[in-house]
């Protein structure tokens, strides 16, 4: 797994159609939740302005189990090549709303894997994991994820790569790289 | 020990409204401890309803124990005959057995905040937000679901940070790292992946209920 370019928000439209001036058209993409706009409702006009990998990233703040699997599997209806799960970035202030995380990154990925298995996804729809590179509890984490059958781990750019997973697994192991 | 903090006197007298006369009831053990609804707090309340008439104060050792509550409010019968409502300086568990014991209009005087254990008086920590599917055997005896802002079972999660510290609190290692390095110590390193599923939450739907022994 090589870098994967991140765009975190989608506010307009127009944020897709700019996408051509900042990346080339063949690589993979990463497309985050944290703008205004559902980045589940842009696969099809992502694909017209780009031939390279999609990648939803699914943020498990503020979805319950339900919301996560139907995003899950709306995911992979509407196009794209798969989802990377990551906890999301915690509201500590500028929110009154009750926070919700009913699912940890582990129980995504094991709930996606049962989507999978159970035919509710294609085989061949991606499941990724994103992390925080390192050693000691990381690693020990990074490993659990690919055991029980991620496809690859996601570390942010600075993080330590080398360190975050088995040697045999390196060839999982790719890094994000925002737009 | 159930952690709880003084309503606005204000909200309290807007409640109260027209009544008149009234009955204090004290905790003598959380709240009491807590500096919320002891002896010493319900002596101030009356103070502060002395445009009223206060008929009696009393400090009960659990109001939350309505075996307890019940015993101690038939020493009061005639006061409670005359009081239009009874203030409660207790958690709302025990506002509510006052109410359902007596019968009587009551006002709580205090918002219940959480499960507190004690360092000392008027500092509390919060170490269990009773998640009914305790792990605490698998992490070290170290709470993940109260200590983790996001309640992550099976952590560390993405946020991190190099240094070890939380994302959410930069002050504070991320427990998951804490619980790693203690299990790594007591040798039980395999134990740091055993894997905890999602809370099943039919189990845990308010109002829940505990009948023992049957
Ligand atoms: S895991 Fe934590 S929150 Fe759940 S019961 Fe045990 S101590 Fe309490
Ligand atoms: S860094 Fe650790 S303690 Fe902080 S939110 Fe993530 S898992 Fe929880």
């Amino acid at each position: 797994m090589d870098t994967v370019r991140y765009l975190p928000t989608i506010n307009s439209a127009a944020d897709i159609d700019a996408l051509p001036n900042r990346l080339k058209t063949e690589e993979p993409l990463l497309v985050g939740e944290y703008g205004s706009l559902n980045p589940l409702a842009f696969a099809t006009a992502i694909r017209n302005v780009n031939s390279g990998k999609k990648f939803y990233e699914l943020i498990l703040r503020n979805k319950n189990r339900e919301l996560v699997e139907s995003s899950i599997c709306t995911a992979a209806a509407v196009g794209f090549d798969g989802v990377v799960i990551a906890s999301g970035a915690f509201n500590k202030s500028d929110t009154m709303g009750k926070p919700v995380y009913d699912l940890d990154q582990a129980q995504a990925l094991l709930l996606a894997i049962s989507l999978r298995r159970t035919g509710k996804i294609p085989s061949g729809f991606a499941l990724g994991v994103r992390s925080a590179g390192g050693n000691g509890a990381v690693r020990e984490r990074n490993s659990f994820y690919l055991r029980e059958g991620a496809d690859f781990i996601l570390i942010t750019g600075s993080a330590n790569t080398g360190a975050a997973a088995p040697t045999d697994s390196a060839d999982k192991i790719g890094t994000i790289s925002e737009l | 020990m159930i952690v709880t903090r003084k309503k606005d006197i204000d909200s309290i007298r807007e409640h109260l409204a027209d009544a008149r006369s009234v009955v204090i009831v004290g905790c003598s053990e959380c709240a009491a401890v807590c500096r919320t609804g002891g002896s010493e707090q319900v002596k101030e309340m009356s103070g502060l309803l002395a445009d009223r008439t206060v008929c009696a104060t009393i400090s009960i050792e659990s109001p939350c124990d309505k075996r307890i509550t019940s015993r101690d409010l038939k020493r009061l019968t005639r006061e409670l005959e005359e009081a239009d409502a009874i203030v409660a300086l207790t958690c709302g568990s025990g506002a509510q057995a006052i109410a359902e014991v007596s019968g009587k209009r009551v006002i709580a005087a205090l918002d219940t905040s959480f499960l507190g254990m004690v360092e000392r008086l008027g500092r509390f920590y919060e170490r269990c937000s009773q998640c009914g599917e305790c792990i605490l055997n698998d992490t070290a005896g170290i709470c993940p679901v109260t200590l983790c802002p996001k309640q992550v079972r099976n952590g560390p999660c993405d946020g991190v940070r190099a240094d070890g510290t939380c994302e959410v609190f930069e002050d504070r290692p991320c427990v998951w790292r804490t619980i790693h390095e203690r299990l790594s110590a007591r040798n039980h390193p395999e134990r740091f992946t055993a894997y905890h599923p999602p809370v099943c939450w039919s189990h845990h739907h308010v109002p829940r209920e505990e009948l023992q022994g049957h």
